[in-house]
């Protein structure tokens, strides 16, 4: 007996290590690349599936302006009461069992993100398949649409959509960051804008190609969104959120110093948000250090001097500044604090956030706004006296 | 089998966790007569 | 007479305090605080378990039950030293109601659960076959590995940009009660209090004075894991997502992505967990052999050790329908009812009786 043991405990285990009662093989799943939720006028639910082709995904670097045959992305969508009723009528019309890990982006329509949003984030925390790592995105009309775009450099709409997302222009929100905005207490929760827009501004061509844009973002109070942000009021946002982490500031120089404009990159940015208590109100105190190179010059300021370039940082300081309160601007406007001033307080004095924590998002309107910036041109590209003409 | 009590199941113990106490005390009893019968093997 | 090296013992009782919190969390309630609850519980379970080693001096060489035999005689002590028996039982059967749920949650979905579990089962039958020392030898073995494999999770996690260290702050910002609350009596019992089954061990151990101090120092670098791991978590999830998850370890491991390649690693974490249990699993059969063959006077452990993991597999299977109250009976009725009179309430009224009879036996000699 004790000598057939092992030799009977390894054949039984090797049978079922391999795990084959649960197999799932790659062609009995329909991988999802992402998902639009979209709230119908009935009420009901409207859930989008981009499903990736496997047959094709793998020709990368064959884009064209071919149709469906070049396409791998295909767009299923059906309605259901709850998230998962939908998913089960899509499923009825799928040969394949719906996959979810390998989601990138969740896509939801103005429809849903007014009504009430948390209670359909559930579904994802909750699944257990669900991929934490999505970026959430709003948009302001179908989410479908979104879905539905025909990608030009890859392959699939979704991975077009990460790659926008990390190029850091705009605002990005994973799906567990999103979550831990509504639950962190002192936050409002946001997500960019994503939107189908001409590629090509105002050409005369007759074929529409279109493009994804990242335009701005949804902010929410509570629940719902509230609002929307253009891109210049988001750029203000990234500052505040010391998120930002590429791009490009363009300043007036005045007549009286020549005129023309001047552009420049940023190369490294630190903000740093304090809050602190005054009479009943509070100061926000935003310090923002950053490095710039400057990219362009159409003015005829000449970068070689000193005093020149402290000038052009002044001038860039003001814009940075600017942007910044415009964006804090918005949130008093719109009165929901998504910059996250609450949560600082909380993180600093925890006993001054309790107090006045009810009413905060009404209170923002009496806040003061302190903004300094600190810019240090660095580089100045590869020649120092602009191009002008001949004196 | 899935509605019944079984002493050491956790339906039992979150309802009436005072009589999972006793089913221990009780399985101990049991088995020291075990051990008493035995003695003498000792 | 088998014996044990410190070392050994060491990594041994490492991984058994590891346990389940891998996969479950560690003080979880007390959201963002949740390493201050475990450096807590950290010392406390150090104080206990240094209880627990002080017994064992002033017995001299005796396992825990032969404890209650040798000062209460056979009326009352037996009765008491088979409470523990039934107590590792439970425990036992315990870990694999957890695994039951945990593998149809995560990993195989569709595979009947009798069936992993039987494999699993399987496994540790044939530990409980080979002894003690070899399950020492590989505790042993695989502690370098496992370690090793944890410093990977850690860099995965720091280089895939889904850390946030303000996660933690403001530290203590929901009073102390909440922390203090987390940690007795659940945190501390779970791994430290559970380390009295070795006391089942320790005379095996080569030098036993000092494996007393072996025994307490793996309690801080237990201590010591959990809270990273506990940092880990909270910095990654987030206090609110923390709560609420039931398998934190896991949330986390599915954020890993490197390079957009590496990606998915909760693989990684099942892995440590499987390990981990099945330590705890097989110390806690060994503990019952162990008791039984004492206890009821039989010479051959072979005899008992199928009947006795037959037994085990059917009370775990049935021992919970759903997960909910699986865990709630875990974390509070099991404490109140069972491990603290057993591990904290006997061991502490043992003390005097043992201390004045290993007088006793000093005097006379």
């Amino acid at each position: 007996m004790a000598k057939s043991a092992p030799v009977i405990a390894v054949i039984a285990l090797a049978c079922l290590l391999t795990g084959c009662w649960s197999r799932t093989e790659v062609n009995d799943i329909a991988i999802v690349t992402a998902t639009g939720l979209d709230r119908l006028k009935s009420g009901r639910l409207k859930v989008s599936l981009l499903l990736a082709v496997p047959r094709t995904v793998g020709n990368t670097g064959q884009g064209g302006g071919g149709e469906l045959e070049q396409t791998s992305g295909w767009v299923v969508s059906d309605e259901g009461e709850t998230i998962m009723d939908a998913f089960r009528n899509i499923q009825k019309k799928l040969p394949r069992n719906i996959f979810y890990p390998h989601n990138r982006a969740i896509v939801i329509g103005e429809s849903l993100a007014k009504s009430d949003i948390l209670a359909i984030l559930d579904f994802f925390q909750r699944s257990r398949q669900t991929q934490m790592r999505s970026y959430v995105l709003f948009t302001k009309k179908e989410a479908a649409d979104i879905l539905r775009f025909k990608p030009k450099f890859e392959k699939l709409t979704a991975e077009i959509i990460k790659e926008e997302m990390k190029t850091g222009v705009n605002v990005h929100v994973r799906l567990n960051e999103f979550i831990n905005m509504f639950l962190e207490t002192g936050r409002e929760a946001y997500a960019p804008r994503i939107e189908v827009v001409p590629a090509e501004v105002k050409s005369a061509s007759k074929e529409k190609l279109t493009s994804l844009k990242l335009t701005g973002m949804g902010v929410m109070r509570g629940n719902r969104l509230i609002g929307w942000l253009n891109a210049e009021e988001t750029r203000g946002v990234l500052w505040l959120r010391d998120e930002m982490e590429e791009g490009v500031i363009t300043v007036d120089i005045p007549d009286e110093r020549g005129g023309g404009k001047i552009s420049g990159e940023v190369q490294k940015a630190r903000s740093r948000l304090k809050v602190r208590r005054a009479g009943q109100s509070f100061i926000v105190d935003v310090r923002v250090e950053t490095e710039l190179d400057i990219y362009e010059n159409q003015s005829p300021l000449s970068l070689k001097e000193l005093n020149n370039l402290t000038y052009v940082e002044s001038l860039f300081k003001h814009d940075i500044e600017n942007r910044i309160l415009t964006a804090c601007r918005k949130a008093q406007q719109y009165e929901t604090d998504f910059i996250g001033i609450g949560r600082s307080l909380y993180m600093t004095h925890p006993g001054q956030w309790k107090q006045h924590r009810s009413g905060w998002n009404e209170s923002l309107r009496t806040f003061d706004f302190q903004v300094g910036a600190n810019v240090h041109i660095v580089r100045v590209g590869m020649i120092n006296e602009p191009i002008t003409e001949r004196e | 089998m899935k509605d019944v009590l079984w002493p050491w199941g956790a339906q039992m113990f979150v309802h009436y966790p005072w009589v999972v106490s006793m089913a221990f005390g009780a399985a101990a009893l049991l088995l020291s007569c075990l051990t008493w019968i035995r003695w003498n093997k000792k | 007479m088998t014996k044990i090296s410190l070392y050994q013992l060491f990594c041994g009782i490492l991984f058994f305090q590891q346990g389940t919190t891998i996969i479950f969390g560690f003080s979880s309630g007390a959201g963002r605080d949740a390493w201050i609850c475990t450096l807590l519980s950290t010392a406390f379970g150090a104080c206990l378990v240094y209880l627990f080693t002080v017994l064992m001096r002033l017995q001299d060489g005796l396992m825990l039950t032969e404890w209650f035999p040798a000062l209460f005689g056979r009326y009352v002590g037996v009765p008491i030293a088979w409470l523990y028996f039934v107590l590792f039982f439970y425990d036992a059967s315990r870990i694999i109601a957890d695994l039951k749920f945990t593998i149809n949650m995560i990993m195989l979905p569709d595979t009947p659960e009798w069936a992993v579990l039987a494999m699993f089962m399987l496994v540790a039958v044939y530990m409980l076959f080979n002894g003690i020392e070899v399950l020492f030898r590989i505790a042993g073995i695989l502690v370098p590995i496992v370690t090793a494999l944890y410093a990977l999770q850690i860099i995965l996690l720091l280089s895939s940009g889904t850390m946030h260290a303000d996660f933690l702050l403001p530290v203590a910002g929901e009073g102390w009660a909440r922390i203090w609350r987390n940690v007795w009596p659940l945190s501390v019992m779970q791994s430290f209090g559970e380390t009295l089954l070795f006391a089942m061990f320790w005379p095996l151990v080569v030098n036993r004075r000092k494996a007393a101090k072996v025994s307490v120092s793996v309690v801080f670098c237990s201590g010591l894991f959990l809270t990273v791991l506990n940092l880990l978590i909270i910095t990654t999830l987030g206090e609110g997502v923390y709560k609420r998850s039931i398998y934190p370890t896991i949330s986390m491991l599915r954020l890993i992505s490197v390079g957009d390649f590496i990606e998915n690693l909760d693989a990684l974490g099942l892995m440590f967990f499987i390990v981990t249990t099945f330590f705890k699993l097989s110390f806690y059969m060994f503990g019952c052999v162990f008791a039984f063959r004492q206890l009821a006077f039989v010479k051959n452990d072979r005899r008992i050790i199928v009947p006795l993991a037959a037994v085990s597999y059917c009370v775990g299977i049935t021992m919970s329908n759903d997960i909910v109250e699986h865990i709630q009976s875990g974390f509070e009725e099991l404490q109140y009812y069972v491990w603290i009179p057993l591990m904290i309430g006997i061991p502490v009224l043992l003390l005097p009786f043992a201390w004045k009879k290993s007088k006793k036996l000093k005097e006379g000699t």
